[in-house]
């Protein structure tokens, strides 16, 4: 064993209470020197012990005590400190985050683009430079766009209003601006040529849209109306679908759904009177006018005309009603064949088992026509339809221009089949589907698979009064007051069917599929969670349009 | 103290209980105390550093782990950073005339001349060795850590610390020979 683990044994000794002494005695001789410095470390042990007097101790920890308080509250502190910084910090990228946002938002979208082209349009740029519009192709303030004969094109503007060109048509885009909380500025110049315009309802108080004619400005909010530019300063402006103001220095008039006016710089606008809008073919032509898809068109001397009639060629015409009921050409334009179609309006003056008079024209109205908005005798029409061999009409649509909601409805359903078939008033040919007339009074057929009121046994359904809450949801959803309170008489509450009618325009099912699945025993929660789980259709900007006239 | 009673202290020390941190304090304060009077050779200055030894210990308790090392010797090589910092503040060793202070403190002032004289001369010699020596004397006789303690509080073995005791004492009991002599 050498000396240094002997020393510490021995230490170890001293320090368990061994007398000195023994420790010693226990050494072997030839470890003396090791005894000595037993004694050494043992006399430093005793003799070289300072203490900490009672009174200094508890000073000093005095002093402990109070750093451990101020520590517990630095550390209090130090998290008030972390939640008082971590609020600052969200604070601060909130604010900074509603900056952005809100300057993000303020900052002008001054881009339309063009889509569907047909044929050739070509846009001159605001360098001044003429180039072959193409799909996509951004258009901006200050741009010129002309289409070409047999040519079309859409505007889409940012704001998801859509303007059309018709063949032959000039147009420069003096003002465009939207921001996206939805204010636009716009105001489009036809210089020649027509347009449709489909504009999406505006927001704000500031957004405008305006058409400038060479006969004035038309001004709208949300509508869907042709504009055509003639010689001599004149335009012809017709609303398919809502309300525009047409006004000039020297007057203005309201135009509604189905009536057209003329405006030129020599007056104030024409009094408004209702139209037609025929797309066709012209079979043939004779002096005072010419017959298209079979009907015959008064052409006279005010008739304008882009170009020459040709047999066989395929035109718009927008026209009016004489006193005569003759059909009075006032417009003649190229048109697009792939779109034929033939409107008008009118009031319904009398209504038979199959056959109606609207205006001084007869249409059959047929099971598979569609009939909205309960039309009655002296209710202004708009009438979808076409023309038999025999040269009768057979309406394809019908529907009261009172309602505009009808007419978006309908005309949407006609643009996108929309699957939503509650909301229409479809009859089928299985069934007694035929629009009949009590007292003058429309009783338009129930869709297929529609409740009938049969269903409920309260008073309420052989009511002859209306129920406000079906007025109400009706107007809500677009549809008529009978479609209501067929559901409503098929034992579903008002509350029921304000549900069902939610759920089928948030999820894109119709209202029939909602019920049945409610009459399967499904509760309303368990049909969203089941709704939920499908896919959402991709919602697009919500534009009341109609098909295009041509 | 048993182990497991002062680890129990030193848990409800880490959540702030003042009544661990002062069980704790009166447990290694004379010690720690001791430690620092040799190292610094101040009274007043121990004492002051003895709290502030405490205080450090409270703050890093939290990072103290039990399976790296015994309290002790963890508690004392705070004090002894602490004792370094102190000589580099002042830039050397204790200077002060320690003996009179030291003896004054020590026990048995009505002792006899010879202890007196013992006492004294054991303090003018321990402050004549080398550095790491007197560290070594104060941690393992004057505060009377033990062996294991004492390598883990100067960070070396075992061994190294048992060598270093036998040299250390050796060296004291050369100057005391001188002393005698």
């Amino acid at each position: 064993m050498n000396k240094d683990q002997l020393l510490h044994e021995k230490l170890s000794e001293l320090e368990s209470g061994k007398p000195v002494a023994e420790i010693l005695q226990d050494l072997p001789g030839e470890m003396s020197d090791i005894g000595e410095l037993i004694m050494l470390a043992s006399k430093v042990q005793q003799n070289m012990q300072p203490t900490l007097s009672h009174e200094a101790a508890r000073k000093q920890f005095e002093k402990v005590r109070i750093s451990l308080n101020t520590q517990k509250t630095t550390k209090s502190q130090k998290w008030q400190w972390a939640i008082l910084s971590m609020v600052l910090a969200l604070l601060f990228i909130v604010t900074i985050s509603a900056g952005a946002f809100i300057f993000w938002t303020a900052q002008p979208v001054n881009a339309a683009s063009l889509d569907n082209i047909q044929g050739v349009v070509a846009v001159k740029t605001v360098n001044g430079d003429w180039t072959i519009g193409e799909n996509n192709t951004r258009i901006k303030e200050g741009s010129i766009l002309r289409s070409y004969a047999d040519s079309t094109a859409e505007i889409k503007l940012p704001d998801g209003s859509v303007i059309v060109l018709d063949p032959d048509t000039q147009i420069s885009i003096d003002k465009l601006s939207w921001k996206r909380n939805g204010t636009l500025e716009f105001l489009v110049s036809t210089i020649s040529g027509g347009i449709t315009n489909t504009v999406v309802p505006l927001r704000g108080s500031i957004s405008y849209y305006h058409v400038r004619t060479p006969g004035g400005l038309v001004s709208v909010h949300g509508t869907e109306f042709q504009v055509y530019a003639l010689d001599n300063d004149q335009s012809i402006v017709s609303v398919l679908h809502g309300n525009v103001l047409v006004e000039n220095p020297s007057g203005e008039v309201d135009l509604n759904t189905g009536q057209m006016t003329f405006t030129n710089t020599a007056g104030a606008p024409q009094e408004p009177h209702y139209s037609f809008n025929y797309t066709g073919r012209i079979e043939s032509t004779q002096e005072d006018g010419l017959s298209l898809d079979g009907t015959n068109i008064v052409v006279t001397d005010d008739t304008k005309a882009v170009n020459q009639p040709e047999v066989n060629s395929t035109v718009h015409v927008i026209g009016h009603f004489d006193t005569e009921g003759n059909q009075v050409a006032d417009l003649i334009v190229p048109g697009n064949a792939k779109h034929s179609n033939k409107v008008f309006t009118g009031t319904v003056t009398a209504i038979s088992d199959s056959v109606w008079t609207v205006g001084s024209s007869q249409v059959t109205v047929l099971p598979e026509t569609k009939v909205n908005g309960k039309p009655e005798v002296d209710s202004i029409v708009r009438v979808w339809f076409h023309i038999n061999e025999d040269g009768t009409w057979n309406a394809d649509k019908i529907v009261n221009a009172k309602n505009e909601k009808d007419i978006a409805i309908a005309d949407s359903e006609e643009e996108i089949g929309d699957d939503t078939g509650d909301v229409t008033l479809t009859p089928s040919p299985a069934e007694d589907s035929t629009a009949t007339v009590s007292d003058g009074t429309l009783e338009p057929t129930l869709p297929v698979g529609t409740p009938t009121p049969e269903g409920r046994t309260t008073g309420i359904c052989g009511s002859e009064s209306e129920q406000p809450h079906a007025v109400t949801l009706a107007e809500r959803y677009g549809t008529t007051y009978d479609v209501i309170m067929g559901w409503f008489c098929k034992n579903n509450g008002f509350g029921e069917i304000d549900l069902a009618y939610q759920l089928s325009n948030e999820f894109g099912k119709s209202v029939d599929e909602i019920f049945e699945m409610r009459g399967s025993g499904m509760g309303w929660g368990t049909i969203r969670q089941e709704l939920e789980g499908r896919e959402r259709p991709t919602k697009e900007p919500k534009v009341e349009r109609t098909k295009r006239p041509h | 103290m048993q182990n497991t009673e002062q680890y129990r202290l030193i848990s409800l020390a880490k959540n702030g209980d003042e009544y661990a941190i002062s069980c704790l304090y009166d447990i290694h304060c004379q010690g720690i105390f001791r430690f620092l009077y040799y190292r610094t050779g101040d009274r007043y200055i121990a004492e002051d550093m003895t709290s502030e030894v405490f205080i450090q210990m409270f703050r890093s308790l939290h990072k103290y782990n039990p399976d790296t090392g015994s309290f002790t010797s963890w508690l004392y090589t705070i004090a002894r950073h602490q004792s370094i910092d102190h000589y580099r503040k002042t830039k050397s060793r204790p200077e002060q005339p320690i003996t009179e202070d030291l003896i004054s403190s020590l026990p048995g002032p009505e002792t006899t001349n010879d202890k007196t004289q013992l006492q004294e001369e054991l303090i003018l010699k321990i402050k004549e060795l080398p550095e790491e020596y007197r560290e070594l004397i104060a941690l393992r006789f004057i505060s009377q850590l033990s062996i294991q303690e004492t390598a883990l509080t100067l960070g070396k073995t075992i061994d190294s610390v048992k060598g270093m005791q036998f040299r250390a004492l050796g060296a004291l009991r050369e100057k005391m020979k001188l002393w005698k002599e």
